[in-house]
């Protein structure tokens, strides 16, 4: 029952650590919403608005799961052992929630960064295939480029065309494995031509 | 590390009748095809080596991750499944990825009953149900469940 205890201690801890990093998603989920809406275009802008109320939203109802969470495990702690047991089940109900929630909030900004990139893509015929196919790339690497996927990756924004062409080739081939991610990468890139691959290289060469 | 023991002599006869990965990603992709789950992971690899099989892809969700490592780990020969470059929006969301429940497996034994092993862990064997519907895509007959092979336990709403 002490460890019960310990554990729900423990879990206060991760509570706010999940809600910090919660945030900062959060907020670099709005600034890199409102970057890309100042590229690419009036259109693009609205739907990165949209975006970026979702985006708080969605962190919104995250601080709130975890806060209920934190209080949750807080109760736990100052209760009895068995009854802490029971809260303890209720905070890890609500940190899933939180998670779950978060997930919605990687999903709906994927969508967003679609909506926008292809309302961007129709005003601006030069880059509609990388913009098209960046979509996908989006949900780990932000719509801008510069989120360090699963917190591994190096920011994509900005490297140069052939520098992206020869990594996206490599991994393609099975030949590059950044931060053990290679084969991730491999299944995500399998079927992109090379057009394709020259298309969305340029397009990130461009994110800034 | 996402690294998750299977008992190897237990399971579909999938192996060693030429490509493994080719034949392992064809049970996981019919497996859902047949419960009409569109693109349960986008760009699935699959890589056998001896009796490790790596998988990668972004999954759906988390139970469909569970579920793809689940099938890979219940073929016939498959001791170790690799999980750690298969992901779910749940763990790109989740940068302290401790913060995400652990996945519970449980492998069947001689004599096991579904209301048994939700007896074993909802201490309530009338919630077996839940452990069905969590496990449609690995079990896929109720008649086919034989010692060896490994379910998911889903945590209760």
């Amino acid at each position: 029952m002490l460890s019960v205890v310990a554990a729900v201690i423990l879990f206060v801890g991760c509570g706010d650590k999940a809600k910090e990093s919660a945030a900062d998603a959060t907020a670099k989920a709005v600034e890199s919403t409102k970057e890309a809406a100042s590229t690419t275009g009036d259109t693009a802008k609205e739907a990165a608005d949209k975006a970026v109320d979702a985006v708080k939203e969605a962190g919104n109802a995250i601080s709130q799961a975890t806060d209920k969470a934190v209080v949750a495990a807080k109760e736990a702690a100052s209760k009895t052992a068995g009854a802490a047991k029971e809260t303890a089940n209720k905070a890890v109900e609500a940190t899933k929630e939180a998670a779950s929630d978060a997930a919605d909030k990687v999903k709906e900004s994927a969508a967003a960064a679609t909506t926008a990139v292809a309302t961007a893509a129709a005003g601006a015929a030069t880059s509609v295939d990388g913009a098209a196919a960046y979509a996908k790339c989006a949900g780990c690497h932000g719509a801008d480029g510069k989120t360090k996927a699963l917190g591994k990756s190096p920011e994509i924004a900005g490297q140069s065309k052939e520098d992206l062409v020869t990594k996206i080739n490599g991994y393609k081939a099975g030949t590059l494995d950044t931060a053990g991610m290679g084969t991730l990468m491999k299944g995500q890139v399998a079927s992109m031509s090379d057009a394709d691959i020259d298309a969305v290289a340029t397009y990130i060469s461009t994110l800034k | 590390m996402s690294m998750f023991s299977f008992l190897s002599d237990a399971g579909k006869k999938l192996m060693g009748h030429g490509d493994d990965s080719a034949a392992i990603k064809k049970e996981i992709e019919d497996s859902f095809a047949d419960s009409f789950e569109e693109d349960p992971v986008l760009g699935l690899v699959v890589e056998v080596a001896d009796d490790t099989v790596t998988l990668a892809g972004v999954a759906k969700d988390l139970p469909t991750r569970e579920k793809v490592i689940l099938i890979a780990g219940n073929v016939e020969g498959v001791a170790n499944v690799n999980a750690d470059q298969l992901v779910a929006p749940e763990i790109i969301a989740a940068e302290n990825t401790r913060d995400l429940p652990e996945p519970v497996f449980y492998a069947i034994k001689k004599g096991d009953t579904l209301w048994g092993i939700s007896t074993d862990f909802y201490d309530d064997g009338t919630k077996y149900p839940e452990i069905v519907a969590a496990n449609i895509e690995v079990i896929k007959d109720a008649d086919k469940i034989y010692p060896g092979q490994s379910i998911r336990i889903p945590t209760l709403a």
